[in-house]
């Protein structure tokens, strides 16, 4: 059954996937690996219209409902980081399509979890192992931080990790902002789940309370991925610099079952360490999957030309 | 949603998964993926599909006045092959177009990083991107809003810019049935059971019927087990996935590597008649395990003296390359009709002949009550060109259950068992005579799954004539699925090896790699591409290595390449003349490789009449026979036939014409009679006369054939083709990433009958050698054998952006003794690419890539080995001026 709730408290109250853009959940249903009932957002925009908006003040708050396209406006300029993410992510025909929710809570795309033959293998298709770890995956995590070694799929997780940005959620119990959206990913050692967001609860926008730093002028940000082709590829690593006042932030993704701040090689950049070394130190503190070790040249490349694009405020 | 409820099928799906952009509609006038929409999103909203974007079309020809300005830049470019990934891109082309024009004015085009940009979500195998960006372009420019200035070069293009080109997969059949398979999940399985009652208790479920014994050995993963038939797809495939199907399993190898272990599992244990992936016979050889060979492709004494020379070589190396899937956007679909006891088959095929012998073969039918239509064909590759066993068990279904029942492969199925090249493991050592090669010896290891055929040497024979080779392929059997002749089958891994090494001599020996190569290429077609190639600004720098040390690095390769001529013998054409004006027929397809035009042109050459005046009826094997579209034998093969029809056929006419008219002294002319009292053109003698049609046929070349004899319909015939392509990459040392800024091709095959269409294949088989050297790769999970590379995100197609600039050069020197005075063209534009790829790369950083695809993590840790930089050579400078940015 597919249900359309037009409020969100309706919507908590139903019991069924969540579907908003349906870019990843609608695959799911097609191949079959996913059945049941459906809740699907599309009439909340009218009783919810809070779900649905682009709101710049001080800081910057991302309705669930927002389109990934309508994130490329000149009015994100202070996150340049997360405009360059979201215009990069996936396709022109995707985007429009695709949510904030979505793109933050869209299932891995481990190539053992989505084949329908293999989900036996797979913790997180409900099965008992991990097949990619003994089998080929050459384009999964280089950290091992957990039973699963998928990379996070969130472009935007990555891009608004690095800007501290907040998640707020409904439930049963009412609205209310949740916490950092890094918590809503974890540390990686939950190998059967992509995010941490109980069942039955909508989450309702992502929100930047911090102002960009400095407060005059933009503070310089960035967003990159290394692929083998221009476009339209998922990144063997990705990753956001911002250049603070108070230091610089490294969050990445493609390198674990999480997107990621690596907050040792932060410290280490910061007190003068090279790009290399401080990638190192951050590895040193790592567990290494060794069919993935090339990330790390990877890692140290990005980050580099990061730097250099940030190097200057705009 | 839309095609299959609206019938409307101009918006096509390829992938099904957001990937490719085949499907793109405007929603709400902005360019959206409709497979994965689902239908409740579309209510109260303006959906606009190609049909409705084209103008208010009549039936009969396409009104070009109506057209979008952006589907007449397509139409002038050509910037589509085979049509099937064209209305998503003119959709997306139209919204951008807007966009443009609504903030710039006429003559503003945009630039190409913009104009890739908005494209980049859309994907053409038959890699049309360079003059899709041209069209763009033009389009925003405000170049065609008026009527274009030529007939497009393409004479079906018309139809296919505006979606109503009919695919297999647009084919409605009324009260027809689908079908899915139920297939292994593992390789090296042997079947226990199949449980289908909770499939048949579906409701929509017509049937489900077994495909294969319990005991059956399943070698690779997704072998068919059984075929579910239902009223839609959706519940054929919510069927098939509740069938059960219980299996043992053994030991899988699906890698030449795990094959050859000790220990390994035998693939066969019995052999019989095993699936060939060449276009060549299979010569019989012996079998050690599970290879098979050596067989041998060198020439008299040429082995032994090869292999003595290369005991000391000059250099010697292994170079591997992967599985290359074909991936044609439009699937291996298929419908199967009995009327009685005749069988009509729609199938996306490149042998619509072939495959109703086959039909009729396998069913025990008269060939007369089989009949298989193509209409037009989504792309194949050399992947269509062979019995497909899924076509046997739909047209068995659709008699068993006497409903009509189509099947469409969804991109999984393709990309598993659509065909592959062969992945190749090849050892090369190259022996010096002074500054000459003295003996080259290759030994080949290929992968066709459980085929056999992958042959390498039966190409590199062909090239460097005059040193002596030692060629020696095996094949090595595997548990995937057979691999299939793609496009220049053996020669984009072959070269990649030679070349490779040719070059790493030149490179070793601070020999220039032109010098080295003209030396050992008499013929005079190569020596006009080295001419050609040596007036090219960037020609000496094909010698250089760039030492530099910045991020990016420049480098420019060279690889050439030879082909076969293939002519299909005794191809037939029917010239049809009625008062409608000239048709002509045969059992002939065009899967973007141009047979229409080719056709047309070639009645319009003999005739004298405009080409776009000819109705080309092709796709259908009730008419005379004609080639199976591979190893570029179709213009050959047809344009011969098409003037031997033309002149009895002129004959008929002026006799005809004469006497009708009363004409005194009547001859045929260009364009109509000639006579006495002056000219009249053929639609004055059409108009007035019976139908006349006259049968043409493909004869020997005047030259004769390489081989007397033709091999199942196929000669071999006299002269080869030569390229040479030029490539110049520029190489990301940090994010190790290759990119391919410019092309230059030269192709010596003679006289080239249709400038624009030849042009467009060889982009496309340089597109296509691209994405084989950088970015392809099937991957199959070792342990099952099942496919992890199933999906459009996951199989690399190289994109618009990875497209260079390219440019095409003809030697258009007429081949003397050759029938149209050329050779097909299709597969040599694929065979140099991946080594002038690879070259490059060598020549950009000094190291040299062994292994396709040239992928991130190779590149990175192939520099890692370049830590200290080889020393530069005394006199020239560290940094070339050109190398570093
Ligand atoms: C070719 C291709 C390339 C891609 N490349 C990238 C890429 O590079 N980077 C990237 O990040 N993504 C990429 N994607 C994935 C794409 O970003 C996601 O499919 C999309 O963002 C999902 O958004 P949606 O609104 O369509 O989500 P849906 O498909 O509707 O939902 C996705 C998931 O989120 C849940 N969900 C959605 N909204 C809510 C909510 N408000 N509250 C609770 N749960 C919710 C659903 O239950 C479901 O589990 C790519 C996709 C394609 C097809
Ligand atoms: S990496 Fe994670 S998603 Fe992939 S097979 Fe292992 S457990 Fe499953
Ligand atoms: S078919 Fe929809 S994007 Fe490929
Ligand atoms: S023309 Fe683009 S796929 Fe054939």
């Amino acid at each position: 059954m597919i249900a359309f709730p037009t409020t969100p408290t309706a919507a908590v109250r139903l019991a069924g996937t969540i579907r908003a853009g349906a870019t990843d959940v609608e695959e799911r249903r097609r191949s079959g690996r996913l059945n049941g009932d459906v809740v699907d957002l599309r009439d909340l925009a009218i009783g919810a219209p809070e779900l649905v908006s682009l709101s710049v003040s001080s800081g910057l708050s991302l309705g669930a409902l927002v389109r990934v396209s309508a994130l490329d406006t000149p009015a994100l300029a202070p996150w340049n980081g997360l405009r360059e993410a979201a215009q990069t992510l996936a396709t022109p025909q995707i985007r429009p399509v695709a949510t904030v929710g979505g793109a933050l809570l869209q299932q891995n795309r481990c190539g053992y979890l989505r084949h329908p033959d293999l989900r036996a293998a797979c913790y997180k298709a409900g099965g008992g192992g991990c097949a990619a770890r003994t089998g080929d995956h050459l384009r999964h995590a280089l950290f091992d931080t957990g039973a699963c070694i998928s990379v996070h799929p969130s472009t935007l997780a990555c891009a608004l990790i690095a800007y501290g940005a907040s998640y707020g959620v409904q439930d049963r119990e009412g609205t209310r902002i949740a916490g950092a959206l890094e918590g809503l990913y974890g540390d990686g050692s939950d190998a059967l789940k992509d995010h941490l967001l109980p069942a039955g609860t909508l989450l309702t926008g992502v929100h930047i309370f911090e102002p960009p730093r400095p407060a005059a002028g933009f503070e310089p940000s960035a967003y990159a991925r290394a692929t083998g082709r221009v476009w339209a590829e998922w990144p063997l690593v990705e990753a956001v610099v911002r250049r603070t006042t108070v230091g610089v932030v490294f969050s990445v993704g493609g390198v674990a079952p999480v997107p990621l701040r690596l907050r040792t090689a932060e410290r280490a950049f910061d007190s003068g360490a090279t790009v290399a070394d401080a990638v190192a130190e951050e590895c040193a503190s790592r567990l290494i999957l060794d069919d993935t070790r090339y990330k790390v040249q990877l890692l140290v490349g990005l980050l580099q030309h990061l730097l250099e694009r940030t190097a200057s405020a705009p | 949603m839309i095609r299959e409820r609206l019938g409307l099928t101009g918006a096509k799906e390829a992938c099904g998964h957001g990937a490719c952009g085949a499907c793109t509609v405007l929603i709400d006038g902005v360019p959206e993926v409709a497979c994965i929409k689902p239908a409740s999103h579309l209510e109260g909203r303006d959906v606009r599909t190609i049909e409705a974007l084209s103008g208010a079309q009549p039936a009969g020809p396409v009104d070009l006045s109506l057209l979008h300005p952006v589907q007449r830049a397509f139409l002038a470019e050509d910037a589509l092959q085979c049509g099937y990934c064209t209305p998503g891109f003119v959709v997306e082309a139209i919204a951008y177009y807007r966009s443009w024009r609504a903030a710039h004015q006429d003559g503003e085009a945009p630039p190409l990083p913009d104009v890739e940009r908005a494209l980049s979500g859309h994907l053409c195998r038959c890699g049309a991107y360079e003059a899709i960006r041209v069209a763009v372009q033009g389009a925003c420019a405000g170049a065609f809003e008026g009527p274009l200035a030529a007939a497009p070069p393409r004479v079906d293009g018309p139809e296919k810019v505006c979606g109503r080109a009919k695919y297999t997969v647009d084919i409605d059949v009324p009260a027809m049935a689908e079908a899915a398979f139920v297939r292994t999940p593992v390789a090296a399985a042997t079947l226990t059971g199949i449980d289908a009652r909770a499939a048949r208790a579906i409701p929509g479920v017509l049937g489900v019927l077994r495909l294969v014994d319990d005991g059956a050995m399943l070698r690779h993963a997704a072998q068919a087990v059984a075929i579910v038939v239902a009223e839609t797809r959706d519940i054929a495939k919510k069927a098939a996935r509740a069938v059960e199907v219980a299996v043992t399993r053994g030991p899988v190898a699906c890698d030449m590597r795990s094959a050859r272990a000790p220990g390994a599992p035998r693939i066969y244990v019995r052999r019989g008649k095993l699936p060939v992936s060449s276009e060549m016979p299979v010569i019989p050889a012996g079998w050690h395990g599970n290879e098979r060979g050596p067989l041998r492709s060198d020439i008299g004494e040429h082995g032994g003296q090869a292999r003595k020379a290369t005991a000391s070589p000059a250099m010697s190396g292994v170079w591997t390359t992967s599985a290359q899937c074909h991936t044609a956007l439009e699937p291996h679909a298929c419908i199967a009709r009995w009327e009685g006891g005749t069988l009509t088959v729609w199938a996306s095929t490149q042998m619509v002949r072939g495959l109703a012998e086959e039909l009729a073969d396998r069913l025990d039918l008269p060939l007369a009550h089989v009949r298989v239509l193509a209409e037009h064909v989504g792309g194949a590759f050399g992947a269509k060109a062979a019995w497909d066993p899924h076509v046997g068990f739909i047209a068995d279904a659709a008699r068993q259950l006497a409903v009509p029942v189509r099947y469409v492969p969804d991109r999984h199925e393709e990309l598993m068992l659509g065909g592959y090249r062969p992945p190749q493991e090849i050892a090369v050592s190259v022996a010096m005579a002074g500054n000459a090669m003295s003996g080259i010896s290759m030994e080949t290891r290929g992968d066709s799954g459980v085929a056999v055929g992958a042959n390498v040497g039966a190409i590199m024979r062909l090239r460097y004539p005059n040193v002596p080779k030692y060629l020696a392929d095996y094949d090595v059997v595997t548990h995937a699925p057979a691999a299939r002749p793609f496009r220049g089958p053996g020669g984009p891994p072959g070269y990649f090896a030679l070349e490779g090494a040719v070059d790493q001599v030149a490179g070793n020996l601070g020999l220039s790699p032109v010098d080295l190569r003209r030396g050992h290429d008499p013929a005079p077609g190569f020596q006009r591409l080295y001419d050609w190639a040596g007036r090219l600004p960037v020609w000496h720098q094909l010698s250089e290595i760039n030492r530099g040390s910045g991020r990016y690095r420049v480098g420019v390769g060279l690889g050439t390449a030879s082909w076969y001529h293939f002519v299909a013998a005794g191809a037939e054409v029917e010239l049809i003349a009625d008062a409608s004006g000239f048709h002509v027929r045969t059992a002939c397809q065009d899967m973007g490789n141009g047979t229409r035009t080719a056709l047309a042109q070639a009645v319009g050459d003999a005739l004298g009449v405009d080409p776009s005046t000819v109705l080309v009826e092709i796709g259908d094997s009730g008419f005379v026979p004609g080639p199976m579209s591979a190893g570029s034998r179709t213009t050959v093969s047809v344009r011969p036939a098409v003037f031997d029809a033309a002149g009895p056929l002129k004959s008929a006419l002026v006799q005809f014409g004469s006497q009708a008219l009363k004409l005194v002294g009547a001859t045929a002319g260009v364009g109509g009679i000639a006579h006495a009292g002056g000219f009249v053109p053929w639609a004055q003698v059409l108009a007035v006369g019976p139908n006349t049609t006259a049968v043409g046929k493909r004869k020997v070349d005047p030259a004769g054939y390489a081989i007397p004899l033709a091999i199942g319909g196929t000669a071999i015939g006299r002269h080869c083709s030569a390229a040479i392509q030029i490539s110049r990459v520029r190489v990301d040392t940090w994010l190790g990433r290759v990119t391919v800024q410019d092309v230059w091709a030269g192709f010596s095959v003679g006289t080239v009958h249709s400038p624009v269409i030849a042009r467009s294949q060889a982009v496309g088989g340089i597109i296509q050698s691209l994405g084989y050297a950088l970015h392809e790769e099937r991957r199959l999970d070792p342990s099952t054998g099942a496919l992890l590379s199933y999906n459009l995100e996951d199989y690399h197609l190289p994109g618009i952006a990875e497209t260079p600039s390219v440019e095409v050069w003809f030697d258009d020197t007429p081949i003397e003794g050759l029938a149209t005075g050329g050779i097909g063209l299709s597969e040599v534009t694929t065979c140099g690419g991946a080594a002038s790829i690879a070259n490059a790369v060598y020549r950009a950083t000094g190291w040299r890539p062994m292994d396709l695809p040239i992928r991130p993590d190779r590149l990175l840790a192939g520099l890692a080995t370049l830590a200290k930089p080889p020393p530069a050579p005394a006199e020239a400078p560290p940094d070339v001026p050109w190398g570093t940015s």
